[in-house]
């Protein structure tokens, strides 16, 4: 299996959120669900120092989210009816099997990134699905194809790793992927925090928990 | 943050664990009464802690989407924690239901219900084991530690002593020195469930993400805790009277038996209901 996921460069993310509604038009999701978040990362402060001067320590950036793909997927792990899979093909970790989901939730409760979510008009879990049709198609994920900024790349994610040597596999407020192994790849801006920072706080809480 | 519909998953955490605990302690003092009608008594009276893991079971359903399709999950034995604690819960209640139909419709051969309930206590046991286990998820630090099947088991422990100790009652009651064991058993098992408890909240103050620390997640921790030890200590009053004094009625003492099993299972719904309140992953 080629594992494939999603290189992001939070040095180009404006946060403008073209690639979430870009994303919700192809999937047609109604206005309670996002398959992908941008949080926005703030801290820091103004300072007055010893000589009456002001110096800054703020900073803030985004991080544009959807499903990492993992590749050991807590999700699927975790789900008692085996409507979570895993792509042979692609790695892409799809959800919510029409006929066999109960949606009972546990895949929302144990994903460290909160990606899936059990949508209340068909009471089945929905997440992103990498867009699995258009890359069968030799295509790219929409929200990929879509991004004005070009801060969204996807391919087999060794390839993204070689291809952006700095990048890093996750900065803050992602956790630290021991546990899933995301397959994501991250350019850092110079604002960003490595995960486990606790100088930031996530701006946009109820934003990104609108699922 | 995720809100998690969760009252229905305490009442089942509470009520089939507490359920399957009972039965078996029935089940073993079952063994021990000598006539064929004490042994029939006691068969009819298994309906109780049947129909409290019954009960929770089907309250569970409640935070389902979609209950139509709950049908794989029984496929799916082995596939997840979540699917081993639903499967052998399932094959608890097939076992103690079927015996418990059969036993009071005719008689049984000694062998047959000895073997049949036999099956049942061991099915409760593995599953008991199964739900204590189901949490232990890795991306949720606060529910996998070791205070979650500790505290889940102990608290089955106790009120499963109690509670069969209570329906004991309704059959003439045990001998002096049974009760007392079981009593104390309820009584240790209470200390433990607390001490599992403070120390989860101890060990909260030591999780933190970018969203949370671990710590505020569960409103009235300590007052919560008060209100546990509160019932289990009336719980214990209620039945060490009902079992004890020789001079009350019998319609007081079973009065008493089934206050102490509310007391003793509303402490334990609470303990629950406070842990899945902790429920944070590791990320965002
Ligand atoms: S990000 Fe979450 S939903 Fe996606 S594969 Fe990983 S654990 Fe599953
Ligand atoms: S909601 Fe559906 S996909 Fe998610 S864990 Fe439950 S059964 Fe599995
Ligand atoms: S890959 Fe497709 S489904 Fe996933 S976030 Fe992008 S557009 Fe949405």
């Amino acid at each position: 299996m080629t594992q494939y996921g999603f290189y992001f460069d939070s040095t180009r993310c404006t946060g403008c959120k073209t690639c979430t509604l870009a994303c919700k038009d192809k999937k047609d999701l109604p206005t309670n669900l996002v398959y992908r978040k941008v949080f926005d990362y703030e801290g820091g402060m103004w300072e007055q120092g010893a000589n009456g001067t002001y110096q800054t320590t703020a900073f803030m950036y985004h991080l544009s989210l959807a499903c990492n793909h993992c590749e050991n997927p807590a999700c699927l792990e975790n789900c008692p009816t085996g409507s979570i899979s895993k792509d042979e093909a692609t790695g892409a970790v799809i959800s919510g099997a029409e006929e066999t989901c109960i949606g009972c939730g546990t895949c929302v409760q144990v994903c460290p990134y909160g990606v899936p979510a059990v949508n209340p008009d068909t009471e089945k879990s929905v997440k992103c699905d990498m867009c699995i049709d258009l890359v069968a198609a030799g295509k790219q994920p929409i929200c990929v194809e879509s991004c004005p900024l070009r801060a969204l790349e996807f391919g087999p994610v060794e390839e993204l790793r070689a291809a952006h040597p700095d990048a890093v596999d996750g900065i803050a407020p992602m956790p630290a992927g021991t546990e899933t192994v995301p397959a994501i790849v991250i350019a850092t801006c110079p604002a960003a925090k490595m995960p486990g920072d606790t100088e930031g706080f996530v701006a946009n809480e109820w934003e990104v928990a609108a699922n | 943050m995720l809100e998690l519909d969760s009252t229905s998953l305490a009442v089942f955490t509470t009520l089939a664990p507490a359920g399957m605990v009972a039965f078996v302690v029935m089940a073993l003092l079952r063994s021990t009464v000598a006539d064929h009608a004490g042994k029939r008594r006691v068969d009819h009276l298994l309906a109780i802690p049947f129909l409290l893991v019954l009960s929770g079971f089907i309250t569970s359903t409640a935070h389902l989407g979609t209950p139509t399709n709950a049908l794989y999950v029984i496929t799916g034995a082995g596939r997840s924690p979540l699917s081993n604690e639903v499967v052998s819960v399932l094959a608890f209640l097939f076992l103690a239901g079927s015996y418990w139909m059969a036993a009071i419709s005719r008689d049984l051969p000694r062998q047959v219900a000895g073997a049949w309930i036999a099956a049942g206590s061991v099915a409760a046991i593995i599953a008991v084991g199964f739900t204590s286990i189901a949490y232990s998820i890795e991306t949720i630090p606060t529910w996998n530690t070791i205070y979650t099947p500790l505290a889940l088991v102990a608290g089955a422990l106790g009120a499963g002593c109690l509670l069969s100790e209570g329906i004991y009652l309704f059959a003439g009651g045990l001998k002096p020195t049974r009760s007392t064991v079981l009593l104390v058993a309820y009584a240790l098992s209470c200390l433990v469930v607390l001490t599992a408890m403070v120390l989860l909240r101890i060990e909260l103050d030591t999780i933190t993400t970018f969203v949370a620390k671990a710590s505020g997640l569960a409103m009235g921790y300590d007052v919560r805790l008060g209100f546990y030890a509160i019932s289990s200590a009336g719980a214990l009053c209620a039945l060490f009277n009902a079992s004890f004094r020789e001079e009350i009625s019998t319609k007081t003492r079973l009065a008493l038996a089934c206050a102490s099993a509310f007391a003793a299972l509303w402490g334990v719904f609470l303990v629950r209901d406070l842990f899945y309140q902790t429920y944070m992953t590791v990320g965002v």
